[in-house]
């Protein structure tokens, strides 16, 4: 019963203050400015959220461009008939496994690798090689920069144009908001590689 | 007016929560194996797994014959090899092994010599049995002088114990062109 | 003092709670290990609806290795399927007086013994809940690793994911077949 006695002082004293006009006005329209702020900012935020994103920085070959846990520079795009005759479309570069250890998701889990497209024709999902070995990249150890070859089947009906390579990254975030761990995220735009292929390998 | 103490108690109890939340160790560095520490002799004891590093050895290049055919991979750094000997204790078992490097990246075994002989990926270690493995590495030279060897149980390391072995201090005996025996 | 009374009853529900929101992952852990151990005849025995028979055991140790042996074990799985889908899968472990637990090898270059060591010279596969019918019994091949010194005082569990805790315990002794260094 003791402590409740400055408590209820406290409210009397309030109560006491309310009664007065100027106060009752003051607070009402502080009340306002409240509520109409948060309006305005829920607002705002939709805004931000519906327009347009900007499109992706174009690249040129010997730039850089973040595919996520690595970073690749793409040096040659050329059509080329592997032994069996068939054309495909090989872009050479170099890559770069930036995170500290070794990635076998080099592009991302899942795995989004970068994508081909040239007039109407769709192409399907290319393969990357390991030029050292000529065989799948299986692993990037960081700080080893390894030249790889992306290999994309040609459908027969393409003919010799320009094309369009488009790259994504994978954002990473130290404490996710799921359970504070680290994790990799959606994928976003980082370049784009128009560029019309060379002839042979 | 609101007493002196309730405001103290209150101040306290935000300045003991804050401290709290700051310190609260995220789930990154909670979620790691236990540690295992291998004595001088290079000698770890895990819990299903006893482990000894015999040596280390770098190459540039490694070759091997797989089914009959030559393979041999280079690398624009170098290759580390670590032998051990590894004994079974509770149960069979398949290990893997990591490497942390001096920078203190973490290198895993290399995917390129999946089917080396005698690798430690391909191999199962079964209780009371004494067998010599190696685990292949692929990093960068300076990785090596100051980094650590640690193996755990595959596919369950963090609910599990991890031997550490000992830093290497000196750079390992290097060989350009080593080959690997069955 | 009235709180007691109160505090008691919050304790009483909050053991209650545990032990039913616990009790799924209690018998979960049940299903891991195999500590009821059914007894079994030497050749045959019966869990769950499937009878099991050990045909072949037999072990091998090469002359410049002894002290190191693999076990070639063939049993025998016969029962309905409502049976065998119960069982959900099949795991045929060696255990030692010490508790220590051999498990069947699944590469195929030491698997490769096992046509020298059947007496048929095939190589029918790991147990498993595929083929099982009330109709024939289906054969499967197991080989292990194990040393040499244990070969005397083996036991043979076998169970299903369905069946654990309970296994059935086979005592075995293989026949000793001796080597020349290839």
């Amino acid at each position: 019963m003791v402590d409740g006695g400055p408590g209820i002082r406290f409210y009397r004293m309030m109560a006491q203050s309310l009664k007065s006009a100027v106060g009752r006005i003051r607070i009402r329209i502080i009340a306002a400015i409240g509520l109409v702020a948060a309006i305005v900012l829920t607002w705002w935020m939709k805004v931000e959220d519906a327009r347009i994103p900007d499109a992706p920085p174009p690249i040129a070959f010997g730039q850089p461009v973040s595919v996520g846990r690595s970073v690749f520079i793409p040096e040659k795009l050329a059509l080329a008939n592997d032994e069996n005759g068939e054309r495909k479309l090989v872009l050479t570069g170099l890559i770069e496994n930036v995170t500290g250890s070794t990635q076998v998701a080099v592009f991302g889990f899942p795995e989004m690798l970068p994508v081909l497209s040239s007039g109407d024709t769709e192409f399907p999902a290319p393969r990357v090689n390991l030029v050292r070995d000529d065989d799948f990249l299986k692993q990037l150890e960081p700080r080893i920069r390894e030249a790889i070859a992306i290999i994309w089947d040609v459908p027969p009906d393409w003919q010799a144009q320009d094309v369009l390579i488009a790259f994504s990254a994978q954002q990473f975030k130290l404490n996710d908001n799921l359970y504070s761990k680290s994790s990799w995220l959606q994928f976003h735009p980082t370049g784009r590689l128009t560029a019309r292929p060379e002839q042979g390998a | 007016m609101i007493s002196v103490g309730n405001i103290a108690v209150v101040l306290f109890g935000a300045a003991a929560l804050g401290g709290m939340m700051n310190t609260v160790p995220d789930y990154n560095s909670s979620f790691q194996p236990f540690s295992i520490f291998a004595d001088q002799d290079g000698i770890g004891k895990g819990r299903q797994f006893t482990a000894e590093l015999t040596g280390l050895k770098s190459a540039k290049v490694i070759s091997y014959a797989q089914f009959g055919q030559e393979v041999s991979r280079d690398s624009s750094a170098t290759f580390l090899i670590a032998e051990l000997s590894i004994t079974g204790r509770t149960e069979s078992r398949q290990l893997e092994a990591i490497w942390l490097g001096a920078t203190g990246r973490q290198y895993s075994q290399s995917a390129r010599l999946e089917d080396a002989p005698r690798n430690l990926s391909s191999a199962r270690f079964e209780p009371g049995l004494t067998d010599r493995t190696i685990a292949v590495f692929e990093m960068p030279e300076d990785e090596i002088v100051g980094g650590r060897l640690v193996l755990a149980p595959r596919a369950s390391m963090v609910m599990d114990g991890a031997v550490y072995f000992a830093e290497a201090e000196a750079a390992p005996a290097n060989h350009e062109m080593l080959r690997l025996e069955p | 003092m009235k709180n007691l009374g109160w505090l008691a009853v919050t304790l009483a529900l909050f053991i209650v709670t545990l032990v039913l929101t616990g009790w799924p992952a209690f018998k979960d852990l049940g299903h891991q290990r195999e500590w009821k151990a059914v007894a079994a005849s030497s050749t045959e025995g019966e869990l769950h609806g499937i009878q099991v028979g050990i045909r072949e055991v037999k072990a091998a140790v090469v002359d410049n290795r002894p002290d190191r042996a693999l076990l070639f074990l063939r049993m025998e799985l016969q029962g309905p399927q409502s049976a065998m889908e119960s069982w959900t899968d099949c795991r045929a472990s060696l255990q030692s007086a010490s508790g220590e637990r051999w498990l069947p090898i699944e590469g195929y270059s030491i698997r490769a013994a096992i046509q020298i060591l059947a007496s048929d010279g095939k190589d029918n596969g790991n147990c498993s809940p595929a083929g099982v019918t009330g109709n024939a019994p289906a054969t499967f091949d197991q080989i292990y690793r194990l040393p040499a010194g244990e070969l005397d005082n083996l036991t043979l569990k076998v169970s299903g994911y369905g069946t654990r805790p309970e296994a059935l315990a086979f005592p075995i002794r293989p026949e000793v077949r001796r080597f020349p260094s290839p």
